[in-house]
C-alpha cells in the first residue's frame, strides 16, 4: 500500500541483543515515507550510560560516518532534531547501541524543494 | 452598515479559515481517544491540520499517540513522557515537517490528563491562514461632561 502524502514514520522500542537496529525509512512495508524523510527526532532513552550511534544513509547503500547521542542526565542533549533546512535526505537509519535500552525514532517527509508538501 | 453576525448555528456548522481544533480531556475507562481533525463536525478543520502541538498531562503515566493522514492509516505509536520524567512531556509539528494529521489517535491510561491543538498551517500553494479579527458591536456613544463623569 501506498503511503498517503504527508505520512509519518515512527518507530520506539529497545535495542535488541544483537545491540542494532536498521530502519527502512523509505520503503518499510508498514508505514514506510515512499520517500526519503527530511525531518524528524532520533531519540535515546537509556539511563544506564553508554551511547547511542547513529547512522543515516540517503541513497540506502552509503550511511553517514557515526553520531553519537549520549543517555540521559549524562549533561548533554540524549537527542538529534533534524529539520529540512538541514538538507538531509533519510532514507535508512542505523542504530547501535546497548541492548534492552530504548530508543525512538520519529521521521516525517518535510517540505520539498519547491517548498510544496 | 455594519455587516451581520452569523448565527450561533452557522457559526458551528462553518469553519473559518484559520480556524484551529482543540481538545483537551482526561482519558476514558477505555483507554483510547480518537480525534478527527478534520471531519470533526462540532470544530473540525475541514481539511487535514499541518501544525500543532500534542502534550501528556499525566504526572505518572506515559501516553502514546500515532497519526493518521489519510482518516484509515496510522502511523507506528510515538511516545510522550509524563510531565518531570526529564524527557519533553510534548510533540510539536510544524507545517515544515509535511505532516498532514487528518486523524489522532491518543492511548494513556484511564483518568489521566492529555491536551492536543491542531492547526491548519501553510498549504501547498503555501497559503497561511489567519485568525479573522472579531468586529466590535456598535455600543452607545458615550460623551464626556463636566468633571470627567461619563454619561
Amino acid at each position: 500500500m501506498i503511503s498517503p502524502p504527508g505520512h509519518i514514520f515512527s518507530r520506539s522500542g529497545t535495542i535488541p541483543s544483537s545491540g542494532e537496529v536498521t530502519l527502512y525509512v523509505v520503503r518499510d512495508k508498514r508505514d514506510g515515507l515512499g520517500r526519503p524523510g527530511r525531518c524528524g527526532i532520533i531519540r535515546y532513552g537509556g539511563f544506564k550510560g553508554g551511547f547511542l550511534r547513529v547512522n543515516i544513509s540517503q541513497d540506502g547503500h552509503t550511511y553517514s560516518s557515526e553520531y553519537v547521542i549520549p543517555s540521559f542526565l549524562s549533561g548533554y542533549p540524549n537527542f538529534i532534531h533534524i529539520r529540512h533546512d538541514d538538507g538531509i535526505f533519510i532514507s535508512i537509519i542505523r542504530l547501535t547501541g546497548i541492548p534492552d535500552e530504548p530508543y525512538q525514532v520519529v521521521i516525517m517527509p518535510g517540505r520539498d524543494p519547491e517548498g510544496t508538501l | 452598515m455594519s455587516t451581520p453576525h452569523p448565527t450561533a448555528k452557522e457559526e458551528a456548522s462553518t469553519p473559518l479559515p484559520g480556524h484551529i481544533f482543540v481538545r483537551y480531556g482526561t482519558f476514558p475507562a477505555a483507554g483510547e481517544v480518537t480525534l478527527k481533525v478534520a471531519t470533526d463536525k462540532r470544530d473540525g478543520l475541514d481539511q487535514p491540520g499541518r501544525a500543532g502541538v500534542i502534550s501528556n498531562g499525566s504526572n505518572l503515566e506515559d501516553m502514546t499517540f500515532q497519526v493518521s493522514a489519510d482518516g484509515h492509516k496510522f502511523s507506528g505509536g510515538i511516545v510522550l513522557s509524563a510531565f518531570g520524567a526529564g524527557f519533553p512531556n510534548f510533540f510539536r509539528f510544524e507545517f515544515d515537517d509535511g505532516v498532514l494529521i487528518h486523524t489522532i489517535r491518543l492511548t494513556g491510561v484511564s483518568g489521566e490528563s492529555y491536551g492536543v491543538v491542531i492547526s491548519p498551517g501553510r498549504s501547498p500553494e503555501g497559503f497561511v491562514p489567519y485568525i479573522i479579527p472579531p468586529v466590535e458591536e456598535p455600543g452607545p456613544l458615550r460623551t464626556t461632561q463636566p468633571r470627567g463623569k461619563l454619561s
